[in-house]
């Protein structure tokens, strides 16, 4: 919960929070170490100075420290878990719905807990995962398509095996699809990043409920996510990389914002932190303190008001998961102006 | 007999060649961005160490890349061979041996490459660039007084002199005028302009769409729209490699200007 100085409570859901082993005895191989050192330099190249953390806490934080940093100092009143899993580089998965799944038994009511698939495991992954989301009530799925597995280099939602599955979601009420279409790392070919793919399956899906939540607003191609958003009504963008350049770069940050909320109006637009990657606290503090320049209200004609905040920082997010939101952030203390 | 004088390579020549290599994507110079790690030479053979802003950068990027550096290292008279090495990537070995020895990069990374060529991919951010450039000076030319009809108007021969400490020396409607600033913003578009291939005429427009084609002044906003999206993805990607090759190596970035101080100097 956010309080503002006026006394107004606001609702706040962290859209993408991890709880990931990264330690050395996790780490299978040279990609591991890679995959570790790039977002450890994400984390020191975009976060102040204050909230960086030596990298043997980065690599494995505890539990308190995570309770701590998202539900008492940083604002965040539910948190919801998207995996990773890359069991081709760590031992037992970066970040698993398994391990994920040991804080959200302890915390039922702080957590959603998310779970993921690979069409790669074809008809074996499809009955596990079918298992999962029974044995934990999951909601949604975080898809990592650029996902190393053998020779395989990654996917696309387009292939036949990921309608299966995404059949699958329609069936079991798995309604939240979370794609991860991030920034310029590892494929091959420039498509393997682009946002395309989505744009089919959310409109082949549409009637069948599917939302496309697609995280990190598939930066760095913004214009190719904000064209595809436009047409799409199910499709949802997840902040969570954006929000951290509010600090290493304003100005830009306002520019970003602008376009989406722009092309996609203030109801589809997700706060995360992306938990460790940045801690929320900071990121919440300077948001709520934020407005546009003005270049850029006059360029864009968009504003950023209070009622916009409270969507994106957790009234969006309740809508799609079903949260419940508590009473004293539902309605303005009353005007007292 | 004339006697062959062979001609001494200097690293200040080769370095100053790579100061014409881009990053595909950023539009900025590899030696701006602190991409280029040092640079050795020895007789006709030249070494060039590259490094990227973290283990995972796009391989067909780097390949890119590493390739374009090879081809203006070459250009260098008295240059014969040249080796790139490309430091701490999850494909360093790969790229370095196949660049160095000229292999197309399907040949390096089979089936992996989807068909799409690395020119195709060229060809894409140049367009790209060209469109970034454009909207940065279009927005100055605004901001200076001119109105969408004047922008759309402008023709080649209208740039008068951009090479004026103090400013852009254009012809609008007629008239001479001498805008305070944006000399700098003409250059850099005009450079992307040409490597566009466009009508290269006085009579030409300046400000087009990508295959030359004249913009109605009705039509400004709408393109310029489209070009800041195309603007907010590369600036994204920029601030972000700076960044994160500032944090890789201890660098001092400046986000500001956009430059990378390099403190440890090339080895």
């Amino acid at each position: 919960m956010y309080r503002t100085a006026d006394g107004e409570s606001i609702f706040v859901v962290d859209g993408h929070v991890h709880f990931w082993d990264g330690r050395p005895s996790n780490q299978k191989n040279r990609y591991a170490e890679g995959w570790v050192e790039c977002f450890y330099n994400y984390h020191k190249n975009l976060s102040p100075a204050d909230y960086v953390w030596p990298l043997e806490q980065y690599q494995r934080y505890s539990e308190p420290q995570m309770m701590k940093d998202l539900f008492e100092e940083g604002y965040v009143d539910v948190a919801i878990f998207q995996p990773t899993y890359l069991r081709d580089f760590f031992k037992n998965g970066w970040n698993t719905t398994e391990q994920d799944a040991v804080l959200k038994k302890k915390y039922p009511d702080k957590f959603v807990l998310n779970s993921a698939w690979d069409p790669r495991d074809e008809a074996a992954g499809l009955k596990e995962f079918e298992e999962k989301v029974k044995r934990y009530d999951i909601k949604g799925v975080k898809l990592y398509t650029a996902e190393w597995k053998g020779d395989s280099r990654g996917w696309k939602l387009s292939d036949p095996w990921a309608r299966r599955y995404l059949d699958k979601c329609v069936e079991l009420g798995v309604m939240n699809i979370h794609v991860h279409k991030g920034p310029t790392i590892w494929p091959f070919n420039k498509d393997a990043f682009d946002v395309h793919d989505v744009d089919e399956a959310a409109t082949l899906y549409r009637d069948a409920g599917l939302r496309f939540i697609v995280e990190h607003c598939g930066i760095p191609r913004i214009e190719d996510f904000c064209w595809i958003a436009a047409q799409e009504p199910n499709v949802y963008g997840g902040l969570a990389v954006v929000m951290p350049f509010i600090h290493a770069s304003p100005h830009y940050f306002a520019e970003v914002m602008a376009e989406l909320l722009w092309w996609l109006g203030p109801d589809r637009l997700l706060f995360s932190s992306d938990y460790a990657l940045w801690s929320p606290k900071w990121i919440i503090d300077k948001f709520m303190a934020f407005d546009f320049p003005e270049d850029i209200k006059q360029q864009r004609g968009v504003a950023m008001t209070l009622e916009i905040k409270k969507k994106i920082l957790g009234l969006n997010a309740a809508k799609l998961y079903d949260l419940p939101i508590p009473a004293e952030t539902r309605s303005p203390v009353a005007a007292r102006a | 007999m004339i006697e062959v004088v062979p001609t001494v390579v200097s690293e200040q020549a080769v370095l100053a060649a790579l100061r014409e290599v881009n990053d595909p994507e950023l539009d900025e110079s590899l030696v701006d961005l602190g991409f280029l790690h040092g640079v050795r030479v020895d007789g006709e053979r030249v070494e060039v160490a590259l490094r990227l802003p973290t283990f995972w950068c796009a391989p067909n990027f780097a390949y890119l890349m590493a390739h374009d550096v090879r081809e203006q290292a070459l250009r260098v008279p008295g240059v014969r061979q040249v080796r790139v090495v490309l430091k701490d990537h999850m494909y360093a070995d790969e790229i370095t041996e196949g660049v160095s020895a000229n292999q197309p990069f399907d040949a390096v990374f089979p089936g992996q490459a989807d068909g799409v060529d690395l020119d195709a991919l060229r060809d894409l951010f140049r367009a790209k660039a060209f469109g970034m450039r454009q909207e940065q000076l279009v927005r100055f030319l605004l901001g200076a007084g001119l109105t969408d009809e004047d922008v759309v108007s402008l023709q080649l021969d209208d740039v008068l002199d951009t090479t004026d400490q103090s400013g852009l020396r254009l012809r609008v409607g007629g008239a001479e005028r001498l805008l305070s600033g944006g000399a700098a913003l003409a250059r850099a578009y005009l450079v992307r302009r040409r490597r566009m291939g466009l009508d290269a005429h006085g009579s030409a427009r300046l400000v087009t769409d990508l295959a030359g084609a004249p913009i109605a002044s009705g039509g400004l906003p709408v393109h310029l729209d489209r070009a800041r999206r195309q603007r907010i993805s590369m600036t994204f990607n920029a601030i972000m490699c700076r960044g994160l090759l500032a944090t890789r190596y201890g660098l001092d970035t400046d986000r500001e200007s956009g430059t990378n101080v390099n403190r440890r100097e090339a080895t």
